[in-house]
């Protein structure tokens, strides 16, 4: 047993994936951050951070999981030590939170923070979530989210009651709002399918 | 029924009844993807604001829900069941059906959302209040036509070919959901550029550069219709170019030699007809933005 288990446990993380979505989501958020206060701008923030969902839903893909699953090592543990991998989409959201800022002042580096984080764990429950029934829970977790914060400002029900990003028009329910609750959530479902999974044999 | 079972049964020995077969399988997979009555749904739901409970009274007011429900999860539907049969190479390579017949019957199954695009186009013509003559802006009866056909039946038969084509060529997983996001960031990017700057002709070369874009806005203080230039029809054209040009390089995936000179020329043929349209659409229709008042006071802006 080495000092930092995690780290070995990392090595199964599909990085390519995680760097690529990351990736991509840094060149959107460039894109948004270039556009400033304009109304456009807020746009490719919010896809930028659904992308970082996406990124943060791949971490939990495990190909080898026939073989994985029915180690001694329990999916507490597993699931713990791929949640070291969602530090590179929140250090790349946290570069976009600050570059963001950097160029409106008027939007509060808190609640971008509060954003990024809330979208990077929303696409960890995802993956979580499904990882019950799939060993790779990246593709079709990451599609769900992806679209669905993608899609959410086209439909005036949602887009009215909540603000999806801040900067977005403003809403009912407050970004800071909205992205606590989902963290809070997200954190329940991870918590609730990690330990479900623990409880059975070959999960 | 599997698709492994569909692709080793040699239905018929004539090509055409044997695509025609495995399009009826994929248009099945098609429907029973769960992605489709999700967008389905939303796509009601979004109609129902749109045009039903708040009568829709002009025809620039769809704010890209049609393009997004049946365009963009189009592209998830068909990246993902192109992806779905990679497990199953070393089977299919075998069967009878050849890549290009089985790419052949997946660009097919596009025909599905093409019909519920067609349906869309239908019930938005029929339910459309316009506030009065004015909320058409400069825009006669067959360019409204074409710029609804663009905007909602177009993109539903595009989005899944651009899916199947990216798939055919890009063998992770996790490119969807960045060719889902680039391809509304580039959408939404361009037409927010061409709106930011109205006078720029390379604005609005670039708002034209897109799979999607509109050619009426409307401003609510002071209420009036903006027509963008640029020509619908050719747009159109631009459009179904671009989904022809998705279908070619679908097909050119794993092509035997033979097959390969021909798709080279279809490809070569439909790539100058789509630059063709593109400047035709650029150079075509109004010269600059128009803006026209409900009083019927007609200005450039």
């Amino acid at each position: 047993m080495t000092a930092w288990p995690a780290l070995v446990l990392l090595r199964a993380v599909t990085w390519p994936a995680v760097l690529g979505l990351t990736a991509g989501a840094a060149l959107v958020g460039a894109v948004g951050v270039a556009l400033g206060p304009a109304s456009t701008g807020s746009a490719p923030l919010a896809t930028a951070g659904a992308l970082l969902a996406a990124a943060a839903a791949f971490t939990m893909d495990e190909p080898s999981a026939p073989i994985v699953d029915i180690t001694p090592t329990s999916p507490v543990r597993r699931t713990a030590a791929r949640a070291y991998a969602l530090s590179i989409p929140i250090l790349a959201g946290a570069l976009l939170a600050i570059a963001v800022h950097t160029r409106d002042p008027a939007l509060s580096p808190t609640a971008l923070a509060v954003a990024v984080l809330g979208n990077t764990l929303l696409g960890f429950a995802a993956a979580c979530a499904t990882r019950r029934r799939l060993a790779q829970p990246g593709g079709p977790a990451a599609t769900a989210i992806t679209v669905t914060l993608v899609a959410a400002p086209l439909l005036n029900p949602i887009a009215r009651r909540v603000q999806l990003f801040p900067g977005s028009p403003p809403a009912t329910l407050s970004s800071n709002t909205w992205w606590t609750l989902a963290t809070a959530s997200s954190l329940l479902t991870i918590a609730v399918s990690t330990y479900v999974r623990a409880g059975k044999p070959y999960a | 029924m599997t698709i492994t079972e569909v692709y080793l049964d040699p239905v018929a020995t004539r090509p055409v009844a044997r695509l025609a077969a495995l399009a009826r399988f994929e248009m099945r997979r098609y429907v029973r993807h769960p992605m489709f009555p999700l967008g389905i749904g939303l796509l009601a739901l979004g109609c129902y604001y749109l045009v039903l409970r708040d009568p829709l009274t002009d025809p620039g007011g769809l704010f890209g829900v049609p393009a997004f429900f049946l365009g963009v999860f189009g592209v998830a539907i068909g990246f993902r069941l192109t992806h779905s049969t990679r497990g199953a190479d070393e089977v299919l390579d075998v069967a009878p059906a050849s890549p290009q017949l089985r790419t052949g019957a997946l660009c097919l199954a596009a025909l599905v959302p093409f019909a519920l695009g067609a349906l869309t186009l239908a019930a938005i013509l029929i339910f459309l209040r316009p506030a009065g003559p004015w909320a058409y802006g400069m825009l006669g009866p067959s360019d409204r036509f074409a710029m609804l056909a663009g905007e909602v039946a177009a993109v539903a038969l595009g989005g899944p070919l651009l899916g199947i084509a990216v798939a055919r060529w890009v063998r992770f997983a996790w490119a969807l959901p960045l060719l889902v996001v680039l391809a509304s960031v580039w959408v939404i990017l361009v037409n927010g550029v061409a709106a930011t700057y109205p006078h720029s002709f390379a604005a609005e070369l670039l708002r034209l550069l897109t799979p999607d874009t509109y050619f009426l806005t409307l401003d609510q203080q002071p209420r009036q219709m903006e027509t963008l230039p640029g020509s619908p029809w050719f747009f159109l054209g631009w459009q179904l170019c671009l989904c022809a040009l998705a279908v070619t390089v679908a097909l050119l995936r794993d092509a035997a030699p033979q097959r390969r000179r021909p798709l080279h020329v279809t490809l070569a043929a439909v790539g100058l007809a789509a630059v063709a349209m593109y400047l035709l659409a650029a150079t075509g229709g109004l010269g600059h933005t128009v803006v026209t008042r409900p009083d019927g006071t007609v200005i450039p802006l």
